[in-house]
């Protein structure tokens, strides 16, 4: 149905609202055909590189090319990018048919060709038959099912998504998620989706594009961001981690930690100089008796959760998170134990900007 | 506006138009008014003022315009806020129809309202039959052509004013905020004065600027209702001009009148501009308010111990009297509100040769007196065509207005607002009179065109109001939608924007058009041999000999009023457009 995705090329974005810088150079480039998630905290721009690629906020400089082509002066209706808003903006004064029919009337599309091309979409969506209905008369999935169809049916090479799982329930979001990852997989297009929650992000897209206060912190595959993040901002955002102070002086040691670091560093750590962070995932760390080699530590809270527990200890007075396997022995606060990690699984940043 | 976009630039020029107008129509005038009133015999001069501060009525006249203000302010909160109140807390299930009737008077002319008082309160009028056929009394009451019938008249136009704005406000408190309180240890009566009382205030507030500030100006009511010498500000103006020729006096009294009015109107401006989804105000700040003024008066009257028990005393001491009291002070405001439409139904349906109340018996005599009457058809037609004309101009420039302000981000959005709404709240008898002098200088005095003209800077604050809320209401992203499927700009309007704001289009349409139709001291002024409306012809018919002609026209008014209200529940159950999707 789609003749495939288009190229989406964001060059050096800005954009400032008043005193507000809400992007501060912006570059990104889809691939054809790609799922690339936004992601970033609230604040961070992910709407407004959304409005600039549909043309409704204009950029105060920078460019943006779609299948190597400068867009950036074309008004919001000549550009071809299929949209699906944050609550849905189907029009209430329509039924769903004439939804989806509206893109193909601004097109010229004949009638005969218009009822079958809303029915074949409306198929694809999984919403035969829905197509008399009131757009009051659908639950929040199938709405969220119109406005996708709405944004495909005239054939987009792009289709952006700014939060469109953000209205619907825990278990309808995972299941439209994975709706959409099959659409994507059938249809080819190149997706952008915007979205604050990192699970979806790393759950659906092919690559992920971290923004912070208007700045890509770094791009990359959903296992690169976990495994290998940029800087200390993305090694917290991503994830869960530990943030222990590392000690001046030699050798390198976590501040009152008694044994030293040693040599063995992960790749593409920064020095382990005193006044850097040290980054360690919580399931990176292990408890053990208190007899055993390790830092000495006391356990201060425990959540259980099945196959797992979550273990809040206190180390050389840091608090440190430890994701345990719940399947040997269950720890209970208070109890004594001895902390351990492999240098080689974490990771040491400068502490600029962490959060 | 240094930092303008291009679209912004847009945006500012939707604007234009209204402020043609507005320069033309309304500031021109007042500078006009400013201007005769510094000059007599061709010179600059402030003979004008040194007469009128001179003049030893004149402070009786300024002292009596403030203090009726003032009286008729307190006795709409006082009547208003238990009504409003009751509506809004104990009678919610009918609180659509309750405002739906409170609106009706607010939409009949003012003219019409007080022709039906006199038909109630006059010597053998309603009440006093009522109370002489009880025993009551022997000889008919003086009810009406002193203060206490321009006190009735003026309540009963300006209720509806303090009632919607409070109605409002209470509407918008959290039913849950209240619960806490009772939570907290509250009986009804603390939780009433430190939870409801302060949140309800903005409401109030509202409203009796919205009362005092219209009440200024007032002219109809006291010249029908008021005793003869009792003039207030408006009078004043009218006689020096009409009966005395007096133009520069009459420009100076108005100037005073502009003074006192916009002055109040800039202390007031945070109230009234709250009330009317002001597009600048944030939300923030309402809230952040909400938040904290309950919570002061609470600290307040815990930090005085006797206090809250005495309040408690008296909530245990009201409470089983309050709803019974509140419902029938509902009631009787309603009937109150009401009374004057029924009476013009009565009257216009009456088979007397002359305004009597009851009527003896019933025709359609009136009717067809009107429709032979080549005078009042004639006016009738004219009134008709000149606020439509106006009503669809003030249309045309007030929703590119509207769009300017509820979508640019450029400075001084508050104050293009308050300009283009003070055509409704400053005295219309000012700028009647400036556009008098504007139209003789152009020599359009009594043309269709300066009636024209008139209707539709007084129509504008209606269309920018109701539009601006509307599209307060309105998601912007259906317009996006719109233009991102690939409609153009004007397609995107036509399709979406105008369908879903069509019954606003249409409110406003009928304001505007209300507000020119309605007129009557602007067309004071204007009216010529060339040109009278139908509220001349009434107000002449009232002063003159008060047949019920008047109260004929009233009831068309009111059935016209009755079904476009109606329309827009019919057009809910019509079936929406489909697309045939069999192949
Ligand atoms: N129209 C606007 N006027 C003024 N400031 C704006 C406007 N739109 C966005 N901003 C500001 O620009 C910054 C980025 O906003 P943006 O909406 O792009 O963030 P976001 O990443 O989408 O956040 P969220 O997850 O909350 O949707 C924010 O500081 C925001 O306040
Ligand atoms: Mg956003």
């Amino acid at each position: 149905m789609m003749e495939g995705g288009q190229a989406v090329e964001i060059q050096a974005l800005r954009k400032r609202f008043g005193a507000v810088v809400a992007l501060d150079g912006v570059s990104l480039t889809v691939r054809p055909g790609e799922f690339m998630a936004l992601l970033g905290p609230s604040g961070s721009g992910k709407t407004t590189i959304l409005m600039a690629v549909a043309g409704f906020e204009r950029a105060d400089s920078g460019h943006i090319l779609i299948g190597g082509r400068a867009i950036d002066r074309l008004p919001p209706h000549r550009r071809d990018i299929g949209m699906v808003f944050q609550r849905y903006a189907l029009f209430p004064h329509m039924s769903v048919a004439e939804n989806l029919a509206y893109p193909l009337r601004r097109r010229g599309v004949a009638s005969s060709e218009l009822a079958r091309r809303v029915e074949e979409t409306l198929s694809l969506v999984k919403l035969e038959g829905y197509g008399g209905r009131g757009i009051d008369q659908l639950s929040g999935g199938q709405q969220q099912r119109v406005a996708i169809a709405r944004a495909l049916i005239f054939r987009p090479a792009v289709l952006l998504m700014d939060e469109p799982m953000s209205a619907l329930d825990k278990k309808l979001r995972e299941h439209m998620q994975m709706e959409l990852r099959l659409l994507h997989r059938e249809l080819g297009a190149t997706i952008i989706l915007v979205t604050h929650d990192q699970e979806e992000a790393l759950s659906m897209a092919d690559r992920v594009a971290l923004l912070h206060e208007g700045r890509m912190r770094q791009v990359g595959t959903p296992a690169e961001l976990y495994r290998n993040p940029a800087d200390a901002f993305v090694a917290g955002f991503i994830g869960r981690n530990n943030f222990l102070p590392i000690a001046d002086g030699a050798p390198p040691r976590v501040q009152g930690f008694a044994g030293p670091l040693g040599a063995a560093l992960a790749e593409g750590s920064a020095p382990p100089v005193g006044g850097h962070l040290l980054a360690i995932r919580p399931e990176h760390l292990a408890l053990r008796a208190p007899d055993a080699e390790g830092e000495p530590c006391r356990i201060v809270e425990v959540a259980f959760g099945g196959a797992r527990q979550s273990v809040l200890a206190e180390v050389a007075g840091h608090r440190v998170t430890i994701e345990a396997p719940a399947t040997e022995r269950l720890w209970r606060p208070g109890e004594a134990a001895s902390l351990g990690f492999h240098p080689r699984t974490a990771r040491i940043f400068p502490p600029s900007d962490q959060h | 506006m240094g930092g303008m976009t291009g679209r912004d630039r847009q945006r500012a020029a939707l604007l234009l138009p209204a402020l043609l107008l507005l320069a033309l129509g309304f500031l021109a005038p007042l500078a006009t008014v400013a201007w005769t009133s510094l000059r007599r015999a061709g010179h600059f001069s402030l003979a004008a003022y040194a007469e009128i501060l001179a003049s030893p009525v004149f402070l009786d006249i300024l002292l009596r315009t403030l203090w009726m203000a003032v009286l008729v302010t307190a006795l709409c909160a006082a009547l208003g806020y238990p009504f409003a109140y009751c509506v809004a807390t104990r009678a919610r299930r009918h609180a659509g129809l309750i405002m739906a009737l409170v609106t009706v008077p607010y939409l009949t002319s003012i003219l019409i309202r007080s022709y039906a008082w006199v038909a109630i309160l006059g010597g053998g009028g309603l009440v006093n039959r009522t109370l002489i056929a009880l025993g009551l009394i022997e000889d008919p009451l003086q009810l009406v052509f002193n203060s206490f019938g321009s006190y009735v008249g003026m309540v009963h136009i300006l209720l509806p004013m303090m009632v919607l704005p409070l109605y409002a406000a209470m509407r918008r408190i959290d039913g849950a905020l209240l619960l806490a309180g009772r939570g907290l240890g509250g009986g009804p009566m603390p939780v009433f004065v430190t939870v409801f009382l302060p949140l309800s205030l903005p409401g109030l507030a509202a409203g009796s600027a919205l009362v005092f500030l219209s009440a200024l100006g007032f002219y109809i009511a006291p010249a029908l209702l008021g005793a003869p010498g009792d003039y207030m500000l408006a009078q004043a103006i009218e006689v020096r001009v009409a009966t005395l020729a007096e133009f520069d006096v009459a420009a100076g009294l108005s100037c005073i009148l502009l003074v006192l009015v916009g002055g109040f109107l800039m202390l007031f401006r945070r109230r009234i501009v709250s009330l009317a989804d002001d597009p600048a105000s944030t939300p923030a700040r309402v809230v952040g308010v909400a938040g904290l003024r309950p919570a002061c008066a609470a600290s307040a009257i815990g930090a005085v111990p006797g206090l809250r028990a005495a309040l408690n005393a008296m909530g245990d001491a009201v409470a089983p009297l309050a709803g019974p009291l509140l419902h029938l002070h509902g009631a009787a405001l309603l009937v109150f509100m009401l009374a004057p439409m029924l009476v013009v139904v009565l009257i216009a349906c009456s088979s007397a040769p002359y305004l009597t109340f009851p009527p003896p018996g019933y025709s359609w005599r009136w009717f067809m007196a009107l429709l032979d009457d080549a005078n009042w058809l004639e006016a009738a037609w004219f009134s008709l065509t000149v606020s439509t004309a106006a009503a669809v101009a003030a249309l045309a420039i007030g929703t590119p207005f509207a769009f300017g302000l509820a979508r640019g981000r450029f400075g001084g959005r508050r104050l293009l607002w308050l300009l283009a709404v003070s055509p409704m709240i400053l005295p219309h008898i000012v700028i009647g009179l400036g556009l008098f002098f504007t139209f003789v200088a152009l020599g359009l005095n009594g043309h269709p065109v300066s009636f024209w003209l008139a209707y539709t800077v007084i129509g504008l604050p209606y269309v920018v109001i109701i539009l601006l809320s509307a599209l307060g209401r309105f998601d912007v992203d259906l317009e996006r939608a719109a233009a991102n499927l690939g409609a153009a700009p004007m397609t995107a309007f036509r399709t979406v924007t105008l369908p879903l704001l069509a019954a606003s289009f249409v409110t406003a349409f009928l304001f505007a058009f209300l507000s020119g139709f309605d007129d009557l001291i602007i067309g004071l002024f204007l009216s010529s041999p060339r040109g009278t409306t139908l509220a001349i012809r009434m107000w002449e018919d009232i002063r003159l000999e008060i047949s019920p002609k008047t109260a004929v026209v009233g009831v068309v008014q009111l059935g016209v009023l009755l079904v476009a209200m109606t329309l827009p529940m019919l057009r809910t159950m019509l079936p929406r457009r489909r697309v045939r999707t069999e192949a």
